[in-house]
């Protein structure tokens, strides 16, 4: 519905003292890699981008429902979690009389393919966009929950007194120009979280034709309410009558405004974004012993003294969330055709991942090719039990525009398996699926930077180095290096370089193999020079 | 004359020893904690290294805590192949033979000093399968960073690495000498 250009501009987000990181923007990009030293805080930003997906995402459809449901993150289905909260009371008079001006103009204009939306209108949807302090426990809550943590102080970095600030902040691209779209402030205090938001005004909010037509049915109520109620006379029944009428398919028509302006705003955050954390290996082999504990321990709670349990993260619900939700009619299985994950299968694991379900639970098990039997996970090669979460998230669960975040995919990978994943994930992204991982894996980078590299040939060039749907498009690509620094007591962060000539992202590892590099040097040099 | 240094200094080329090793925007730092030295610029036409063949850019001869060393030096300020920073240092070595008296006693420590972010793991791999040969030396080439000191790479290289110094069984200074 939205011109996909216009929809394009980078979306950023900031964090300053959040966690381990002193300070750090990252642009979300269709492809997004995390690297860097152990405890600089890829895994806190990945949670936090996650945390922000369910805040912004869109709930128009009975997935976002059930998820929202699933998450406790909404009451109503189809309501937005957090923007817009439209409030869906009377339009004023102003407002109401701007709106029908104008979808008037546009109507008898028919010849335009795209709108762009006047200051008047923007005025209108703008309130929406602005959050309130009725947003700030759903934001903290939220936030709080992905982390496991119970106080926000816990996700500010040590020794820092004014808090932890992240801000959201989208771009449009008009004709070469970057235009301020939307920003979102939120600030996690120990006193009490803050937050704010705003469409900035001169904003270019462009919306196409279709949207129209789409929307013809409530358009034209609007428009022919708006011509009935000139009939009337001042004070009649009637006219209060039309007015009401007015003002209903007026708020319905902003609300449909509202959520087409939502992607503009706020960018891919709109979409759902899934986690599979670093953990999941354990967690496939384990979820039916966490469930039986958890589901054993409420007949007999309050029965024996309390014992301490900790939280587990809100990643981790929701990925157990999911594992119990697969195949059993809350997931939809895919079309072979449209079957994300059946590539994996084919080209990396060799055989297909199965869900039984003989008691209510989901097992998990792998069909080698050709053997037509089925290996419970847990005696499968770490591989296979490594990558089926995989599979199984994109056969049942993902869709074309999601956001999937990997904690570290090469774990349990042989060297020749990371760079054939590296392959299949470039491959999503080209497929439409955005994906966010952390890795510390020289091999993907590699494989990442060759993909990139690749790109710059022409398309009969690219023969016998990647498939034509794996090469990827270097806009698409964003690396961010996560360094440790002891003068800031925390963590920055940087966008990584390719390397145009060594075909390598510079994220340091240069570094260690070029120490180990001068260590054999010595060690044979010595060896020589003793013996 | 019983120094290597000296020695070598005396078969080369006046116009071709000189005092600064640097080459495009990489240099390497010489002079300092460095005994005594010869530093040959292998570019120097006196040399009559025809055109066509491999050269290294600077042929290192010095004397550090009474041990001498020998390195061919080669000065990368961009990308590079490893197979061809091999033969570059080798022809290095070749050269810096026909100086050294026999029977001279050194340490052999060929060294590429690069200012690249990271070197491709395949351009490692072919520096560390081909050695440099000089004499009874087979040694592995060493990196070291543009802007930096030869003598870190060369005091590791020598009798400090190599154990306490009865342990030793490498050259002394004292016992060099030229027939």
């Amino acid at each position: 519905m939205v011109l996909e250009q216009e929809s394009q501009g980078p979306l950023s987000v900031a964090v300053r003292d959040f966690g381990p990181i002193r300070r750090a923007t990252v642009d979300l990009r269709p492809l997004t890699v995390f690297v860097g030293q152990s405890n600089t805080g890829k895994s806190y930003l990945a949670i936090l981008i996650y945390a922000l997906h369910n805040l912004f995402r869109t709930t128009d459809d009975q997935r976002s429902a059930r998820r929202s449901a699933m998450l406790g993150l909404s009451g109503a289905p189809g309501e937005l979690p957090l923007v817009p909260q439209l409030k869906r009371g009377r339009m004023s008079a102003d407002h109401v009389r701007t709106l029908v001006g104008w979808m008037s103009s546009v109507v008898a204009d028919r010849g335009k393919l795209r709108e762009v939306l006047p200051e008047s209108i923007i005025n209108i949807v703008r309130p929406s966009f602005e959050l309130s302090s009725k947003s700030r426990p759903l934001i903290e809550n939220e936030i709080k929950r992905c982390f496991g943590q119970n106080d926000v102080s816990d996700l500010i970095r040590f020794g820092t007194r004014e808090g932890a600030s992240i801000e959201i902040k989208k771009v449009g691209i008009t004709d070469s120009t970057y235009d301020d779209m939307f920003s979102c402030n939120i600030r996690l205090k120990p006193q009490g979280t803050e937050v704010s938001s705003s469409i900035p005004t001169g904003a270019q909010y462009r919306i196409e034709y279709g949207h129209f037509r789409k929307n013809f049915p409530l358009v034209r109520n609007v428009l022919e309410a708006s011509k009935r109620i000139d009939l009337f006379a001042d004070q009649s029944r009637e006219l209060q009558r039309e007015k009401r009428i007015l003002d209903h398919y007026s708020s319905r028509y902003v609300s449909a405004l509202t959520r087409l302006a939502l992607p503009i705003a706020v960018g891919p955050l709109h979409t759902h974004a899934y986690y599979l954390p670093a953990d999941r290996t354990g967690i496939m082999h384990a979820h039916r012993v966490v469930v039986s504990a958890l589901v054993g321990s409420v007949p007999t709670a309050g029965l024996r003294p309390a014992i301490n349990v900790p939280p587990l993260s809100g990643i981790l619900t929701d990925f157990l969330q999911e594992l119990l939700g697969l195949d059993s009619g809350l997931s939809e299985q895919r079309l072979p055709e449209d079957n994300l994950g059946k590539h994996i299968e084919d080209k990396v694991l060799a055989g297909s991942v199965v869900i039984e379900r003989n008691d209510g639970y989901p097992s998990f098990s792998y069909r080698p090719d050709g053997t037509g039997r089925n290996i419970p996970l847990a005696s499968s090669s770490s591989m296979v039990s490594e990558l089926a979460p995989v599979v199984l998230y994109l056969r049942h669960i993902v869709q074309h525009g999601d956001v999937l975040i990997i904690e570290e995919p090469e774990s349990h990978l042989h060297p020749e398996m990371q760079a054939a994943f590296a392959c299949e994930i470039s491959r999503l992204v080209r497929s439409g699926v955005r994906v966010l991982i952390t890795t510390h894996s020289e091999l993907i980078l590699e494989q990442l930077g060759n993909l990139i590299r690749a790109s710059n040939l022409p398309q009969s060039s690219q023969i016998d180095i990647a498939d034509s749907d794996s090469v990827l498009d270097p806009d698409s690509v964003g690396v961010w290096l996560f360094t440790s620094e002891a003068e800031e007591q925390g963590s920055t962060v940087e966008e990584a370089v390719l390397d145009s000539d060594s075909g390598l992202f510079r994220v340091g590892y240069g570094t260690v193999r070029e120490a180990l590099y001068n260590q054999s040097a010595l060690t044979f040099n010595r060896l020589q020079a003793v013996g | 004359m019983d120094c290597l240094v000296d020695t070598v200094a005396e078969s080369v080329p006046k116009k071709c020893q000189v005092r600064h090793c640097q080459g495009g925007s990489c240099s390497l730092l010489i002079g300092e904690c460095v005994d005594r030295f010869v530093l040959v610029n292998v570019d120097c036409n006196a040399l009559n290294i025809p055109k066509d063949q491999y050269r290294c850019d600077y042929v290192l001869v010095a004397e550090i805590n009474r041990e001498y060393f020998v390195s061919p030096i080669e000065l990368k300020s961009g990308h590079f192949r490893g197979s061809h920073v091999v033969l570059q240092l080798q022809a290095g070595a070749s050269l810096v033979n026909r100086w050294l008296p026999p029977g001279a006693a050194f340490r052999l420590v060929p060294i590429l000093a690069h200012q690249r972010e990271s070197i491709h793991p395949v351009e490692l791999r072919a520096l560390r399968e081909q050695k440099i040969a000089l004499r009874d030396n087979d040694m592995q080439v060493v990196l070291v960073r543009c802007g930096t000191s030869a003598h870190e790479a060369l005091s590791k290289s020598g009798g400090n690495g190599l154990g306490t110094p009865d342990e030793l069984p490498g050259p002394k200074a004292e016992s060099v000498g030229r027939p």
